[in-house]
């Protein structure tokens, strides 16, 4: 059982070692993105085209009760939340809104889009990709799931509200440079 | 068989597992952080500490379901046999599932057709069958209206719920009644997969029978029969005295 505390997280600077190990993937030659530095910055260096929001986190999780759990919990916490039950709904909200989260937590095990193709989508699109995605899942092979997927980090079910609180903080990107 | 079964049980598990150490999280550093909210949004809080309990209330029901199969495996699944109407256990089995059908997308009809619906069944189990067929009927055919109705024919009453969702291959059929089997492609949809497993256990123990019809891409209709007619107290050996029997 040792073991299943090292699948609770791990940050972002981990996966700066790890993706050393793995085909080139969506940031080009660019280092893998930090807080604070990523967002807006797809491949080719194209200026953001949008806007992000460092207080916006986006829930992609089907099951009502975690997703509202979540929701809840992030805003205790000051965040502000927007939720989606699969990843076609996902997409919709990102697409729609005129704010970008700054992280999407990502359920993998959805019904009609699952957090797999979720990606996918998300790498395709060049508005999209930048944004940070936290994989969550109660899967034991989350981290692999996390590296395949690229992702900037991942969260073991069940979640401990502080490594869930310190994962996002260390994601934000007010809190490495200041950009409001 | 058996690894990946507890593999299963494990992740689901930990699907309401999560959202209760979230929920007691949460509550924990209102408690610590701001104990005057305690105060201030007593419904509020309340909710919250519901919304825990039923947390607590989707394990148990994932345990009873891990010993159902236990028990049927072991031939220790015991019915607790009363005189019921069937009609009106289906009709509150279907209020009970109203709000998830709703927040499904799914406007569901019930169809309960003239006829006598008493009978000798344990009412706790045939509302679990309901359920089962309920609740896979919103798993896979969410946004689609479902149609459960009910008639006498003969010495039986016929009940069938009808989906409208993804439905289930013909090489399919014939395996979702198995355990930890389901038709769909693995990896989008939650669950034990014993669902069927225990529904049709439960009704072959009533002398029943289910049976499953299904065109890919439009829906499936799944039929339960049950027989009607009493049966001496021990002609069935999973039985047992029904102390609400007259």
């Amino acid at each position: 059982m040792s073991s299943a505390a090292a699948f609770d997280t791990f940050m972002l600077h981990d996966v700066a070692a790890l993706e050393h190990d793995l085909e080139p993937g969506l940031a080009g030659g660019d280092p893998p993105s930090p807080p604070g530095g990523g967002v807006g910055a797809p491949t080719g260096g194209h200026a953001p085209t949008f806007a992000c929001d460092d207080r916006l986190v986006l829930i992609i999780e089907d099951d009502i009760d975690v997703r509202q759990s979540l929701a809840e919990v992030l805003e205790d916490a000051g965040y502000q939340v927007v939720v989606a039950a699969n990843g076609r709904e996902g997409l919709e909200r990102l697409r729609q809104a005129p704010l970008r989260p700054f992280v999407i937590l990502l359920d993998m095990m959805m019904p009609e889009m699952d957090g797999w193709e979720f990606r996918q989508q998300q790498q395709r699109d060049e508005e999209l990709v930048a944004i940070a995605v936290v994989v969550i899942t109660a899967h034991t092979d989350a981290g692999l799931t996390a590296r395949r997927l690229k992702a900037a980090g991942f969260l073991g079910k069940p979640i401990k509200l502080p490594v869930l609180l310190e994962t996002l903080a260390h994601l934000r990107p007010a809190g490495g440079s200041g950009q409001g | 068989m058996r690894d990946e079964f507890i593999s299963v049980a494990a992740h689901e598990l930990r699907t309401p597992l999560t959202a209760l150490q979230l929920k007691l999280g949460g509550l924990g550093s209102l408690v610590t952080r701001n104990p005057a909210a305690l105060t201030q949004d007593v419904p509020r809080l309340a909710g919250r500490v519901d919304s825990a309990l039923r947390q607590v209330e989707r394990m148990a029901e994932l345990v009873e379901r891990l010993l159902d199969v236990s028990r049927i495996e072991g031939g220790r699944l015991e019915l607790r046999r009363e005189l019921l109407d069937l009609g009106q256990l289906l009709s509150k089995t279907v209020e009970d599932f109203r709000e998830q059908f709703a927040s499904a997308g799914c406007p569901v009809s019930l169809d309960i057709l003239a006829g006598d619906f008493r009978g000798y069944w344990d009412p706790r189990r045939l509302e679990q069958v309901f359920g089962n067929l309920f609740s896979n009927a919103i798993k896979y055919g969410s946004n689609h209206p479902v149609e459960v109705r009910l008639e006498r024919r003969g010495d039986e009453v016929l009940l069938s719920v009808r989906d409208h969702g993804i439905g289930i291959s013909e090489e399919d059929l014939v395996r979702i009644f198995s355990r930890f089997e389901r038709a769909a492609a693995p990896g989008r949809y939650a669950g034990l997969g014993l669902g069927l497993y225990i529904t049709r256990h439960l009704v072959t123990a009533h002398g029943g029978e289910v049976n499953v019809t299904s065109t890919p891409g439009q829906g499936a209709t799944f039929q339960v029969q049950l027989p009607c007619q009493t049966p001496p107290p021990d002609s069935v050996g999973l039985d047992e005295a029904s102390p609400e029997a007259p």
